[in-house]
């Protein structure tokens, strides 16, 4: 082996240990550095299996944050988009990397007729007054459970 | 000017038991030019309320269209007990046409139960003048019965229509709307698929025209306020 090869090899192994300290110093750091400060979904019509779940995540920690996935127990599949009109047509694409990032200090808004966690598959409408249990996971925050309300507004 | 001094205070001296007693007297001459500043205040602002009102008709939100032809038959789209829309059944009142589809997770329940919200809001005489229809854009899932079903959770009030893929682009052309069916984002779920579309709310007035067009997040007040100018 080179003397290159050898100080590329020494490189890589101090980057992915360097890595690994910070992803273990984020994860102790700021394990409840994301909360949920609003989580809520309307009530469901009785056809139709969708829902809109609005969670607003505010990170007081020092580090950006990012939802990886999302998931629901009453949900087949939950997927972050963000409605988008252009002109008065609403479409509603499932959102950029950019868009799922909390930064250190901020707050990711979701909103009706915004960004929101489409829900799939309801196997029953969503009824004024329930609770669901959502798992978000977020590259720094790691797993966090939020309950969503079920009310109109 | 001492002599003229002089009488006054020998005579304010027994005077000032009266001035004492007088003292509430005088204060209390102040709530009442308070008051009357008050109301004068609120009757210049009444009548200046009365003047620009009769002046400045209401603004609308909505765009207003100022042709009169009749609106658009919606031909093959039917309600929930078969029969087809028929646009004269609401002559007289107003009607708020809507198109969506009943797997809409948030457009469609954002606008419907803004405008359940927009009609609650009115006086009960006006709320019985105003109809709204939903027609599908989503002829594989929605029949009639199933859009009425999704329409009438926002509101009673609300009714739901459907009818094949012609009819449906045929009275989407004929209303300005645009409707794209987008592939199923999963293979092994062909069922979960989304409809982009036009999200608008329109009103057929009293007079059978299409006369007004809100945009999808316009607010339940000022929809309500439209709504109670035009069956005013
Ligand atoms: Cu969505």
């Amino acid at each position: 082996m080179s003397a290159g090869g050898l100080l590329g090899l020494v490189w890589r192994i101090v980057l992915v240990t360097g890595a690994a300290v910070l992803a273990l110093v984020a994860c102790s750091g700021s394990a409840d550095g994301v909360v949920a400060t609003d989580a809520w979904a309307r009530p469901t019509p009785p056809v139709g299996n969708t829902a809109a779940l609005y969670v607003s995540l505010k990170n007081s920690s020092r580090i950006d944050d990012q939802i990886i996935s999302a998931s629901a127990e009453v949900c087949q599949e939950l997927e972050l988009h963000q409605t988008v009109l252009t002109g008065d047509v609403s479409s509603m694409p499932a959102v950029e990397a950019d868009a799922m990032s909390i930064a250190a200090g901020g707050t990711l808004l979701m909103e009706p007729n915004g960004l929101h966690l489409m829900c799939l598959g309801l196997p029953a409408p969503l009824v004024e007054g329930e609770e669901l249990t959502l798992t978000l996971t977020l590259a720094q925050a790691g797993d966090i459970e939020v309950i969503v309300k079920v009310q109109q507004r | 000017m001492t002599v003229q001094a002089d009488p006054r205070e020998s005579a304010d001296q027994p005077d000032q038991s009266d001035k004492v007693r007088g003292k509430p007297s005088g204060l209390g001459r102040w709530p009442k030019i308070l008051l009357g500043a008050v109301a004068a205040v609120l009757l210049v602002g009444l009548g200046f309320r009365i003047l620009v009102g009769s002046l400045n008709p209401h603004l609308y939100a909505g765009t207003v269209f100022q042709f009169d032809e009749p609106a658009a038959p919606l031909e093959g789209i039917y309600l929930a007990d078969g029969s087809e829309v028929d646009l004269t059944d609401y002559e007289g009142e107003l009607l708020l046409v809507f198109f969506g589809y009943t797997f809409c997770p948030d457009v469609c329940p954002t606008t419907l139960s803004g405008a359940a919200q927009a009609i609650e809001g009115l006086d009960a005489d006006t709320q019985e003048r105003v109809n709204l229809l939903m027609v599908s854009v989503d002829p594989t899932r929605d029949d009639p019965e199933t859009t009425n079903r999704y329409a009438q959770f926002f509101s009673p009030q609300f009714l739901g229509a459907s009818g094949d893929v012609a009819a449906i682009d045929r009275a989407a052309s004929l209303y300005g709307i645009y409707y794209d069916i987008r592939e199923p984002e999963a293979a092994d779920q062909p069922d979960n698929y989304l409809v982009d579309h036009t999200a608008t709310l329109m009103g057929i007035t009293p007079d059978g025209v299409l006369r007004i067009v809100w945009p999808p997040d316009i607010s339940p007040d000022l929809l309500r306020a439209d709504i109670a100018e035009l069956l005013s």
